[in-house]
């Protein structure tokens, strides 16, 4: 007789109150050979997601979205429709009026990307390999830190003046690379930093052998935050003296009340963003093949 | 000599774990040290490795320059290749060569572009091995190198090393707790008289107080 025949067969025969009380009369032993095994089969990790399993969610939020609008529970002067939305950003790409402003946007993001990431990776080796570094740099970072990029405007307008200088410049303090780029330098394994004294390293094949290796998991960690970061002052920055850039049309979107607009702008900075994080997640998963790790 | 220690004192806050060690080997001479965990073996070790900056302690050491540890872990660099890990630190125009040439010796050739996450428990000390030896050490200081590994493993790494020590020919002080692993030098066919200047085997000639590794209660210098 099969066995899970017998289980059944237990089961059925049992009084509904031990049934109910989740009492289980069957044989004790093999009811818990039975169960230990499945539990030893039991994934404890989930399973690699297909490419483009990441999608779902974003889909399935346009699918909702669209269908609330059709159905007129969604007025177009609220949020417009994502087929509306869809023509109108596909009339201001042909006009070409988008990717100037994209175009606009791009210079000032990853200029200050840039600037920042550097900065970050500098300070973060600085603070994290010298004593003086790290009394020097580190409390300032985290008092940096406790303040936000948009009320740093007032000073950066004053010190900067109101043009593309300031917005790059703020843009390049949110860059959150240096705290991740710490971290990780600081969770070098010291056995590993043993070994180097015992071989003979020398300060610089110190740093381009173990430091840098070591702090690269945090630094892309850094860098993904980043990508996003800065195009996140963009918005109110380029309220600022412009006449261009994704955050100059949304804002007169708003004056205009042109909510398709407003939906193209918000779909520009998600795909952008979504790109940006698949580029530093490719770099990732190149630069550190090493790693046994669950997301590899 | 190669090694000579005078008086090596070492203490932890409150608690003295060297008291007086005084150590002479000989070029090529192979000794094992045996003592029970906590005695202050791997505190000698370290030692003589120069690696224990911080701790206190008085004490002559005069070791050669050329000197390699092999941990007890493999120790190789995740994001390091086997190849680059094994020529690490080496400052020799052909590094790459006899990086090549240790890994044949430790037989792990072809498995140079590998990253040390796919190699197993004993190829990773093999390679850790190659690493040691592919800088022709003066001294090589083994602390517990084989502890983690299985019996079976365990005994080929044994054979594997004491034929590369005679190729190698570096002064060796081996750590660990294992009395037959002490032993397997004095082997027949493990290359004893075969050339090596001399093996002896150093049971831990101190006694144990407390766990501390101090020296005999006639208070004298102790040579091994």
């Amino acid at each position: 007789m099969p066995v899970d025949d017998v289980y059944r067969r237990n089961a059925v025969n049992q009084p509904a109150v031990l049934r109910a009380a989740g009492v289980d009369r069957s044989d004790t032993a093999s009811q818990t050979g039975l169960s230990l095994a499945r539990h030893r089969n039991r994934r404890l990790v989930p399973h690699r997601l297909p490419p483009g399993g990441i999608l779902l969610g974003p889909v399935a939020l346009v699918v909702v979205w669209q269908i609330a609008s059709m159905m007129g529970w969604l007025s177009p002067k609220i949020l417009a429709a994502p087929s509306t939305a869809v023509l109108t950003g596909f009339d201001m790409l042909r006009s070409g009026v988008l990717v100037d402003h994209l175009l606009a946007s791009a210079g000032r993001a990853y200029l200050g990307l840039a600037i920042g990431v550097a900065s970050g990776l500098v300070f973060a080796l600085v603070a994290g390999l010298c004593m003086t570094g790290e009394a020097a740099i580190d409390g300032l970072v985290q008092i940096k830190r406790a303040i936000p990029t948009l009320a740093l405007i007032p000073l950066g307008i004053l010190w900067l003046g109101i043009g593309d200088a300031m917005k790059v410049a703020l843009i390049a303090t949110s860059i959150p690379v240096y705290i991740n780029t710490h971290a990780g330098l600081r969770g070098i394994d010291l056995r590993y930093v043993e070994l180097a004294r015992s071989v003979g390293l020398g300060n610089l094949e110190f740093l381009r052998r173990v430091v840098l290796p070591g702090a690269l998991p945090g630094f892309l960690t850094g860098l993904r935050l980043a990508v996003t970061t800065c195009w996140t002052a963009l918005v109110v920055l380029e309220q600022i003296n412009t006449t261009n850039g994704i955050g100059y049309l949304m804002s007169r979107a708003r004056d205009y009340g042109q909510t398709d607009i407003m939906v193209v702008g918000l779909a520009v900075y998600a795909i952008l963003g979504l790109v940006s994080d698949s580029a530093v997640r490719l770099l990732e998963r190149r630069a550190l093949s090493y790693r046994k790790v669950l997301g590899s | 000599m190669t090694v000579h220690l005078r008086r090596l004192t070492r203490r932890f806050p409150g608690r003295p774990v060297l008291d007086g060690i005084s150590l002479d080997m000989a070029p090529g001479e192979f000794a094992a040290l045996i003592g029970k965990s906590g005695s202050g073996k791997t505190t000698l070790l370290r030692a003589i490795a120069g690696l224990d900056d911080g701790v206190e302690g008085e004490g002559i050491v005069r070791v050669p320059d050329g000197r390699s540890i092999l941990f007890q872990d493999s120790r190789l660099l995740p994001w390091l290749s086997v190849l680059s890990n094994v020529t690490l630190g080496l400052r020799t125009p052909d590094s790459e060569e006899r990086g090549h040439a240790a890994l044949v010796d430790v037989g792990l050739s072809g498995r140079e572009d590998a990253w040390p996450n796919e190699l197993s428990g004993g190829e990773q000390q093999r390679a850790a091995l190659a690493r040691s030896l592919v800088r022709h050490p003066e001294l090589l200081l083994a602390d517990e190198p084989f502890g983690a590994l299985d019996a079976l493993t365990r005994s080929r790494m044994h054979e594997l090393m004491f034929r590369l020590v005679e190729r190698y020919r570096p002064t060796v002080l081996l750590i660990t707790h294992d009395v037959e692993e002490a032993l397997v030098p004095c082997r027949p066919g493990a290359g004893h008289g075969s050339g090596v200047g001399s093996f002896s085997t150093v049971p831990l000639p101190c006694r144990i107080h407390g766990g501390s590794l101090t020296p005999p209660s006639n208070g004298s210098e102790v040579n091994y």
